[in-house]
């Protein structure tokens, strides 16, 4: 082999691998971002007093 | 939740079937005649390009479903955006392989052979398009303006390459790339070439749902953001 | 329609004839494209003259951008816009009188910059019927997609760098067309662009069309 294939193969793993992370990472963030949102603050707080 | 598994298994057997093109070709398959190794590129490059077209007229329909009054809904301007943008990832691939085939075969980088500048016009006109759909404002006429946008892009894309083409046939014929495309494909060789555009194809299709999937979250954001916001402001009124 | 198409470009062209921003900036930015290419290309002639006409339709290209913005500034002060939408005009008429200004101002700054590139690249301009014919359609190519585009960037705040980036691309057929027609009419041979003339008219058909069904509702939004 040549070298120049395992390139291209290279770019396509990484170039679709990449954006597909990419994706993931950026809706996790988003869930991240409305989740807290939608329970009231009020309840999260006494969770980490009853660990005590 | 049945969609979601279907996402998932649509990402599984894309990531399967990749996995055996790879393999199927890396090592299974034999070198050609003419191109040595260099065949190889042959099982990544052109699905890479069949993807690209595939994302865009899914772009362009799904436009057109929005512009069409009585099919006006928010979720096809979303899958208008997330295909295109799969599509512009798919095209700048498509240039990079394309590049590497044209190092190798011709010995240059950049060869201005039709489709290859045609596919380099197509990733900027739709990086225009991806860069309007990015301006902020109200989302219906973001949505509009974008379909607009997207269906000028893509009745461009026949006559683009259409001059192209006849601009350089008219210069020199293209022998090259009689060589490079006219390829006697069989056996292993066609099932492989046939597996990449498959595979690659649902890759496409699992990378577009979510980004889809990317687009309602980051609107459901907004919106909440804004609820919240107004939320915060009564509450302030409440307690003054 | 075509009546509505006749005042609204009425209306383009008499606050260019007042205004005259585009003679005194488009056509002297078209000017400094030419003298630049030169500059850049040096003062060869056996350069320069062959790749005149490309040259010169790059330029023509890049000021064909300053006019359609220059076309939709117009609209953007005093709530301009609002009164061209209610004043109930047909808005596919709105649409071919805003290209059809367009596309003058354009062919005067074709004219000149046409003489321009004869005197400072040594050019003779031959097949003039050729050369006028694909200046024709290639104009209206680029006004109608120009006028369209304009108006999809026209509300929004940052359409002096989103206007060339859509636009551009789109025109490229253009640019190819309207650049072989001219050098098969430079070179002696004007029956020989025929061909690419033919491209230019259907793109500008093409492009007419989709602006006439496009501007409605890109007039209606916000």
């Amino acid at each position: 082999m040549s070298g120049y294939v395992e390139a291209g193969y290279l770019v396509v793993t990484i170039g679709l691998g990449g954006y597909a992370v990419s994706l993931l990472a950026r809706q996790r963030a988003a869930r991240a971002r409305l989740q807290p949102r939608r329970r009231p603050p009020v309840e999260e707080r006494p969770e980490p007093e009853e660990k005590r | 939740m049945s969609r979601n598994r279907l996402v998932r298994l649509v990402g599984a057997l894309g990531l399967v079937g990749v996995i055996a093109t790879y393999w199927l070709g890396l090592f299974v398959t034999p070198n050609a005649k003419l191109f040595g190794s260099l065949v190889r590129l042959l099982y990544i490059h052109p699905s890479m390009a069949w993807v690209a077209f595939v994302a865009y007229g899914m772009a362009f329909c799904s436009s057109l479903l929005y512009l069409w009054p009585r099919t006006r809904h928010a979720r096809f301007d979303r899958l208008a955006g997330a295909s295109a943008e799969v599509g512009v990832v798919f095209t700048g691939l498509t240039l990079v392989t394309g590049s590497i085939w044209g190092r190798t075969t011709w010995g240059v980088w950049w060869t201005w052979d039709p489709l290859l500048t045609t596919t380099a016009l197509l990733f900027v006109l739709y990086l225009g398009y991806l860069a309007l759909r990015r301006v902020p404002g109200d989302p219906e006429v973001v949505a509009r303006r974008s379909a607009i946008a997207a269906l000028i892009a893509f009745v461009d894309v026949p006559v683009v390459y259409f001059s192209v083409t006849w601009w350089r046939s008219l210069h020199q014929p293209p022998t090259v790339d009689l060589a490079g495309r006219h390829l006697y494909v069989h056996g292993i060789m066609a099932f492989t070439l046939f597996l990449s555009f498959v595979s690659f194809t649902l890759v496409y299709a699992w990378l577009t749902a979510h980004r889809y999937r990317l687009a309602a979250l980051s609107e459901r954001e907004e919106d909440e953001g804004l609820d919240l916001a107004l939320e915060e402001r009564r509450a302030e009124g409440v307690l003054a | 329609m075509w009546h509505d198409a006749f005042l609204v470009a009425g209306k383009d062209l008499r606050i260019e004839l007042r205004s005259k921003v585009a003679l005194n900036q488009v056509v002297p930015f078209a000017a400094v494209v030419i003298l630049l290419f030169g500059l850049a290309l040096g003062p060869n002639r056996a350069v320069l003259s062959p790749a005149a006409a490309g040259l010169f339709w790059v330029a023509v290209l890049l000021s064909s951008v300053l006019a359609t913005q220059r076309s939709f500034a117009v609209e953007a002060a005093d709530g301009a816009r609002d009164g061209l939408r209610l004043s109930g005009l047909d808005p596919a008429g709105i649409f071919l009188g805003k290209a059809a200004a367009v596309a003058g101002e354009l062919i005067v700054l074709e004219a000149l910059l046409s003489v321009g590139v004869a005197v400072l690249y040594g050019l003779e301009l031959t097949g003039a019927l050729v050369l006028i014919a694909t200046c024709l359609a290639a104009t209206v190519g680029l006004a109608a997609v120009g006028v369209t585009y304009g108006a999809i960037a026209s509300g929004l705040r940052i359409k002096e760098t989103l206007l060339p980036l859509l636009f551009l691309p789109v025109a490229a057929p253009v640019l190819l067309g309207a650049t072989k027609a001219w050098d098969e009419a430079l070179t002696g041979r004007p029956g020989a662009g025929a061909g690419w003339l033919g491209l230019l008219v259907v793109f500008a058909v093409i492009y007419v069309a989709v602006g006439i069904v496009a501007f409605g509702p890109l007039l209606e939004e916000a």
